[in-house]
Parts: C-alpha cells; sequence; structure tokens
C-alpha cells in the first residue's frame, strides 16, 4: 500500500524515497519530483482561489474572468504532478496477467517497461519543447480573453518543464531495474494497483493516530510521520 | 538538458526513414496497435503509457510521425489547457478534504441507527451511506475503499458472508459514479460537448432507482444469507475481519471518538454502535456536512449564482470550511497542535489530489492520443459506416432501438479489456455520434432535431456511465472491486462474486431506463431551459436561472 502522505525524513533525504536507493542520483531526481509535486499541488489550490474570486467579484459588480487563468493552472497541476505521482506509485496498471510471471521475468519486464517508457517520454519532451518554441517565436499563442487576447505560450513551456522530471524519473527506474532494484511506480501486485484515493482512505484512520498521536504530545508529529514511512517501505 | 534535446533531434532525424518504411495501410495497422496495446496492458504498463505508445505507433503506422507528435503534445495540451476540466481536481479535493472530516463515518452511523430494524439493516444502512458520501466525494474508489473499512468488519460481525458483505460496499460505492460531483460525468460531458449543468444532475433519479433496487435485494434475498454461509473463505475472513476491526476501534478510541451507551458501555462513534446509541448523541454534524456540500454544488449552479465548474470550487471552499470545523471544534487537544494537524491534513489533501489528479490526466492523455489513432485509421468511421448500413432513422422503431441497445450492451465486453477511463476516450466518440442519429427515433416529441439530440446526449451519457459502472466492479477489470479486496484483505474473486446478484439488479434498472428515457432527463428539464422544452413541447418555455 502506498503512503497516503508524502513524509518528511532525515538527513535531507527526499520524501517517498527508496530505501534502497542509488546514492546521490536518485535524491536528486526525487527531491526534484517532490518539488514539482508541490507546485502542481499549489496550482490545484490557485485554481481554488480563482473561483471564488471570480463569484465573489462578479457578485461586487466587477469583471474577473479566470477562463485562461485556470486553463493554465490545470496544466500546470496536471503536467508538473506526473513525476511525483510516479514515485508514489499511483499510476494504475494492469497487474493480474504479469503477477503470474516468475521474479526473473518480472526484473525483465521493469527493464523492457521502463527503457520503452523513457523513450516515448523523452521523445515526448524533445517534441513539447520543440511545440513550445514554435508556439513562441515568431508569434506568440495568444487566445481570446473577453475583448482582449491572453498568452497561451507560456503554458506550453509548463507542459514541456513539467514533463522533464517524470523523463528523469523514468530514467531512474530503468537503471533501479537493470540494478535489480524495484522502480518507482511498482505497486502492489495483486490483481490492479490500488491508486491513491483508496490509500488515502484507508490510511486516514491511521492518520488521525497520527495527529492525536502528536495532539496528546507523544510521539511527535516528525517521529511518527517517520516511523510510519518506515513501516510503509516494509510492507512494499 | 540541452544534451538530452540534441540527442532526441538526432534520433528523430536517424528515425525518420524508419517511420517511413513503419508506414502500412490502416487494416493492418489497426490490428498492429490493438495487439500492441493489449501486449503493453498485460505486460502491467501504466494504462496512461500503453494508450499514449500504442496510439502514437499507429498514427506513425496511418499517417506520420510529425502527425503523432501534434496528437501528443499538440491535442493533449489544448484538451488539458480546459476550464471545464477544472472541476475534476476540485472534485477530487472536495472529495479528500471530506474524507479527513469523518463524514463517511458518521453517515454510516446515522443510518445504522435509523434502519437497525429493517431485515438486513445494516446492509441498508451502507448503502444510504454510501449514497450521503456520494453526494460529497467525486472519487468512486474513495467512497469504495472507506466504506469497505468502515462497514465490511461490521457487517461480518452480524454473520454476513463475505461476498455479500464486500460485494455490497462495492456496488454501493461504485454507483455514486453518476451522482455529482462525478468525474466521469465531468468528461462525458466534454467529450461530446453535452451541456455540464443537465449532464451533473441526470443521474440523480437512476441513482436513486439503482439504490431502491439494492435495498430491496438486502431487504429480500440478501437478508436469507446472513447468518448462514458454510463457505471457506469466511472462515479464513474472520481473521482479517478481527483485525480491521480492532484497527477501527483503536483509531477510534485513540482519537477519543468514544461516547457512554446507555449501558454505560464505551463505543466507537464508527457505524454501528446504532443498537446503544441514542437519538441524541447520534453525529448529527455529519449530516449538515453532506447537506452544506450539496447545498453549496448543487444548490449554487441550479439557482444561478455560479456556474457548474465553480460550484466544483465553492465546493472545495466549503469541504475545506467543514474540515476545520471538524478537526478544529469537535478535535481534543491544543490549539496549537490542533493547528499542525489541521495544516497536515490540508497539505496532504492537496498532494492527494495531485497525485491523482495527475494520474487521471495521464489516461485522459494516452486515451486522446489513442482516440485520434481510432479517428484517423478509420475505425470510428468504419463501425459508424457499418451501423449506418444495418439500420438509418427510417427503420423500423424496434430495430432502430435493437441496435443501440446492441452498441450500449458492447460496452461490457469491451470493459473487460480496457480501463473504464480510457475506455469512455475510446468509445464515446463512436457511440454517442451513431447515437445521435436515431434521436428522433427516440424523442420523437422533441420540436427540433437539435432538441432530441441534446436529450440522446444526456441519456446515452447516463447509460454510458451506468455501464462503466458496471465495467468498474466487474471481473477481469473491475477496480473498484479490486480496490474493496484490497481494503478488505480478501481475494477479488470473492468480491467478483458478491458483485453479480447486484450486478443483475443493475441490469434490470437498466432496462427500466432504456424503455424510459425520461427517468434520465427529468431532473435535467429542470435545470435547462432547452432540455425542458425538448422534453415537454406542449408545457411552454420555462425560464431557468443562469450566472
Amino acid at each position: 500500500m502506498t503512503s497516503a502522505a508524502p513524509a518528511r525524513r532525515p538527513g535531507g533525504l527526499a520524501p517517498g524515497i527508496k530505501d534502497d536507493r542509488i546514492p546521490v542520483l536518485e535524491n536528486i531526481v526525487v527531491w526534484i519530483s517532490a518539488a514539482f509535486g508541490l507546485i502542481s499541488a499549489l496550482a490545484t489550490l490557485a485554481i481554488v482561489v480563482a473561483f471564488v474570486a471570480e463569484v465573489i467579484a462578479r457578485w461586487a459588480g466587477h469583471s474577473f474572468d479566470p477562463t485562461n487563468l485556470v486553463s493554465g493552472l490545470l496544466v500546470t497541476a496536471v503536467f508538473t504532478g506526473m513525476a511525483w505521482t510516479t514515485i508514489r506509485g499511483e499510476h494504475i496498471s494492469v497487474q493480474f496477467i504479469a503477477e503470474r510471471f516468475g521474479r526473473r521475468t518480472g526484473r525483465v519486464l521493469d527493464i523492457v517497461i521502463w527503457i520503452l517508457g523513457s523513450a516515448y517520454l523523452i521523445w515526448l519532451v524533445y517534441a513539447s519543447f520543440e511545440t513550445a518554441a514554435a508556439n513562441t517565436w515568431p508569434y506568440p499563442e495568444m487566445v481570446p480573453d473577453g475583448v482582449s487576447l491572453a498568452p497561451r505560450w507560456p503554458w506550453r513551456w509548463v507542459l514541456a518543464i513539467g514533463m522533464v522530471p517524470f523523463a528523469l524519473v523514468a530514467v531512474l527506474n530503468v537503471i533501479r531495474a537493470l540494478m535489480g532494484r524495484a522502480p518507482y511506480d511498482d505497486v502492489d501486485r495483486s490483481g490492479m494497483a490500488v491508486p491513491v484515493e483508496a490509500a488515502v482512505a484507508l490510511d486516514v484512520t491511521q492518520d488521525e493516530v497520527e495527529v492525536v498521536s502528536a495532539i496528546e504530545g507523544t510521539p511527535t508529529i516528525d517521529e511518527t510521520v517517520v516511523r510510519n514511512d518506515a513501516d510503509t517501505e516494509g510492507t512494499k | 538538458m540541452t544534451s538530452l534535446i540534441a540527442m532526441t533531434a538526432g534520433l528523430h532525424a536517424v528515425a525518420g526513414p524508419v517511420f517511413e518504411v513503419m508506414r502500412i495501410n490502416a487494416g493492418a495497422a489497426i490490428w498492429i496497435t490493438l495487439a500492441i496495446l493489449f501486449v503493453l496492458l498485460a505486460f502491467r504498463f501504466p494504462i496512461g503509457f500503453a494508450l499514449g505508445i500504442a496510439g502514437s505507433i499507429g498514427i506513425i503506422m496511418v499517417k506520420s510521425p510529425d502527425v503523432a507528435i501534434a496528437t501528443m503534445v499538440g491535442q493533449t495540451f489544448t484538451t488539458v489547457y480546459s476550464f471545464t476540466l477544472t472541476i475534476i481536481p476540485m472534485f477530487l479535493l472536495m472529495g479528500l478534504f471530506m474524507v479527513r472530516a469523518r463524514v463517511a463515518e458518521y453517515a454510516l452511523e446515522l443510518a445504522a441507527f435509523f434502519f437497525r430494524k429493517l431485515p438486513g439493516g445494516l446492509g441498508v444502512a451502507t448503502i444510504v451511506a454510501a449514497a450521503g458520501f456520494s453526494a460529497v466525494s467525486g472519487s468512486s474508489i474513495a467512497k469504495v475503499a472507506t466504506m469497505t473499512k468502515l462497514a465490511v468488519p461490521e457487517m461480518r460481525r452480524h454473520g454476513y458472508p463475505a461476498s455479500l458483505a464486500t460485494g455490497l460496499v462495492t456496488v454501493a460505492g461504485t454507483v455514486g459514479v453518476l451522482i455529482p460531483p462525478s468525474t466521469f460525468v465531468v468528461l462525458y460531458a466534454v467529450i461530446t460537448g453535452t451541456e455540464m449543468g443537465p449532464m451533473l444532475v441526470a443521474g440523480l433519479l437512476p441513482v436513486a432507482i439503482s439504490f431502491i433496487a439494492y435495498i430491496i435485494y438486502i431487504m429480500t434475498f440478501g437478508a436469507r444469507q446472513i447468518g448462514k454461509s458454510k463457505r471457506p473463505e469466511d472462515a479464513d475472513f474472520r481473521e482479517s475481519v478481527d483485525a480491521l476491526q480492532a484497527e477501527v476501534r483503536a483509531a477510534a478510541l485513540k482519537e477519543g471518538n468514544t461516547r457512554k451507551t446507555d449501558t454505560g458501555h464505551l463505543t466507537t462513534s464508527i457505524g454501528l454502535s446504532a443498537k446503544t446509541s441514542t437519538f441524541r448523541n447520534l453525529p448529527w454534524r455529519g449530516l449538515i456536512y453532506i447537506v452544506v456540500i450539496v447545498v453549496v454544488v448543487l444548490g449554487g449552479f441550479l439557482s444561478g449564482l455560479y456556474t457548474p465548474t465553480e460550484s466544483a470550487g465553492w465546493g472545495a471552499l466549503a469541504a475545506v470550511i467543514i474540515l476545520f470545523i471538524e478537526r478544529g471544534f469537535f478535535e481534543r487537544g491544543h490549539g496549537r497542535t490542533k493547528l499542525k494537524g489541521l495544516g497536515l491534513h490540508v497539505r496532504d489533501s492537496l498532494l492527494d489530489t495531485a497525485a491523482v489528479t495527475s494520474m487521471i490526466f495521464f489516461i485522459v492523455c494516452g486515451g486522446i492520443i489513442f482516440a485520434k489513432f481510432f479517428s484517423l485509421s478509420g475505425v470510428t468511421q468504419g463501425i459508424q459506416r457499418s451501423v449506418e448500413g444495418w439500420v438509418t432513422p427510417d427503420s423500423p422503431t424496434a430495430l432502430v432501438y435493437l441496435i443501440v441497445a446492441f452498441l450500449l450492451f458492447m460496452h461490457i465486453p469491451l470493459g473487460m479489456f480496457l480501463e473504464e477511463m480510457s475506455l469512455l476516450f475510446l468509445y464515446v466518440p463512436i457511440i454517442q455520434p451513431i447515437g445521435l442519429k436515431f434521436a428522433t427515433v427516440f424523442f420523437p416529441n422533441a420540436p427540433t432535431e437539435t432538441g432530441a439530440e441534446q436529450l440522446m446526449s444526456i441519456w446515452l451519457g447516463v447509460m454510458i456511465i451506468k455501464l462503466t459502472e458496471i465495467g468498474m466492479v466487474m471481473p477481469p477489470l473491475g477496480l473498484n472491486s479490486f480496490v474493496a479486496a484490497g481494503a478488505a484483505k480478501i481475494k477479488a474473486g470473492v468480491v467478483f462474486r458478491g458483485t453479480f446478484p447486484f450486478l443483475i439488479v443493475d441490469v434490470i434498472v437498466m432496462i427500466i431506463m432504456f424503455f424510459w428515457p425520461e427517468i434520465s432527463l427529468w431532473i435535467p428539464s429542470l435545470v435547462s431551459g432547452n432540455v425542458h422544452n425538448a422534453l415537454f413541447p406542449d408545457a411552454g418555455a420555462t425560464p431557468v436561472p443562469t450566472p
């Protein structure tokens, strides 16, 4: 079961990083992914704020059309969160055929999946940057925004940049698979991977215990989170 | 980064001639692409990858790499750059806040109290609680997982067979995909260009009928199974149930969420202190939370205060306020630590929403690429031409009904091989245009063809999403059944067996919905003047508020 909450770990290690990490390289990639995940979360929060502000402005007799802003924020929320989603093992895959394969075959599959996935993502990154550039120079892409025009080209760069850590995680997974380690996105292998909403729902009770423990003073939140994260790692 | 791009550009140049060789006729490309897709899916490729890679290869085979790139980057961007689709993260965020505000637990406790005297009362309570929770959570997966965790241990303690208990929570949690807030409804409306407001509420009456049908089943056939199971898995299951029960009670006791009953015993608030709870100490605030969310989300756009898209944002705001009230006022502890706990809940909800949103849109993007391949290779048009060869709007009505029923039914076998969200992107663009051609057959009283098409699109949406719901619990890919099995720590086969009687109930409900489309259209007619005028041409125009 994946952890519902990203955990803070001691020693400057990235949240969600595997215990059998590859020194230095892996920590950097996972930190980048976590940072992008945070950007994705903040973009989601910004969408809420934009909607609320729009309606309040309308009630107050002012004009504020956030259509292009929230559309761009959705692009940000989606594409900057891809790598973080992979680190947390949330992408859904069909497991019930592959689970019948042996360990060796499973490892070969991991290598094949992530080599193909990396190649595809690197191609996608290249294509995203090319398309972003083409939509920026010489004529920046604009879209109607009420009576004026709003720039849409920056959001194309957000897509391109957001895909970079996703490609990096895919490459990291190739390296891990080649070294005989389980890749990120290697979730519960019985039936279908259990997605994050289920993990959250199931872990909420546990979360409550953590929070209540903190409220009661023992142990501290950090200690609990670290302990729970260790437990989670153990079950993987 | 520069070297990575340069390397990719080099590869791109070298790959050009290879791509030329790959170009083959559409017929062969379709079979090869489908084969690639199924191999990738079987080899546990993430579904978004499988759809994207197979679709891109298919597009290269029938067109060119440039078209593939235009689809991969261009079309996915323009689809995601959408005001309407922002509903999805908003509904997800709202649901995750509400899970953390313990709404499911309160709903279950209330329902358990009120239905405790009915035959199969606990099962009935679970269904009613799932309905209440569905009104505040946009994720059927979260609903199934939560209800499994809360209700299954209690049902098992009361002698429900493992298959009945888990089958019930799986189906009851899943049927909410038609209740707003619903990701599937939003996606359907976006894919087909159907008006969002009426589409969001179209499922309310069909879902109500489904819930009533489930309750009738539980009170009749289901109640007979309680306490009589001798299946081996029920013995095995007891251990995991005890563990779940202990886990839930320990958590509840630790958070002080307990109360003394009339008999002086401590009980948890979760579920099923129903026998000992009194009317006064029921968690009524859970009901208030649900009512607040329904009023903010549905009431807001029904009254014209804001649009359906904006209502999702306001729903998320209301949910976070509820979370603050629940965790801030009703939780014991010191101010500072409570604040810290609240901060953790908000932060985690946002991060979880980010992860789920990316996961959903990864599949959406893959679906867009694969659907584009279908369109470019002529699959979509080919199927439409074939159907037009069998039947036209002038054909006998019975034949038209038969063909549309057949096309809808095809969703079920397809759902056995494809995950439901991707299927939505692949199948809806095929079936919806065909359905619209027969709109005047299904709705002969609509004053205009456009009106009939609007009714048809909404009705088809409800039918397709109902089928999606069936696909989400049916073997072999029924995701929600796997979620319930994972949460209850039993084999998926037991859950699949338990869902089977409910699926028969669903099929009966679908037959009713098929022959009486008004069931799916009556509530939309209250929301949209266009729908009202098309459905009741003699009643005169009804002004409907617009923000």
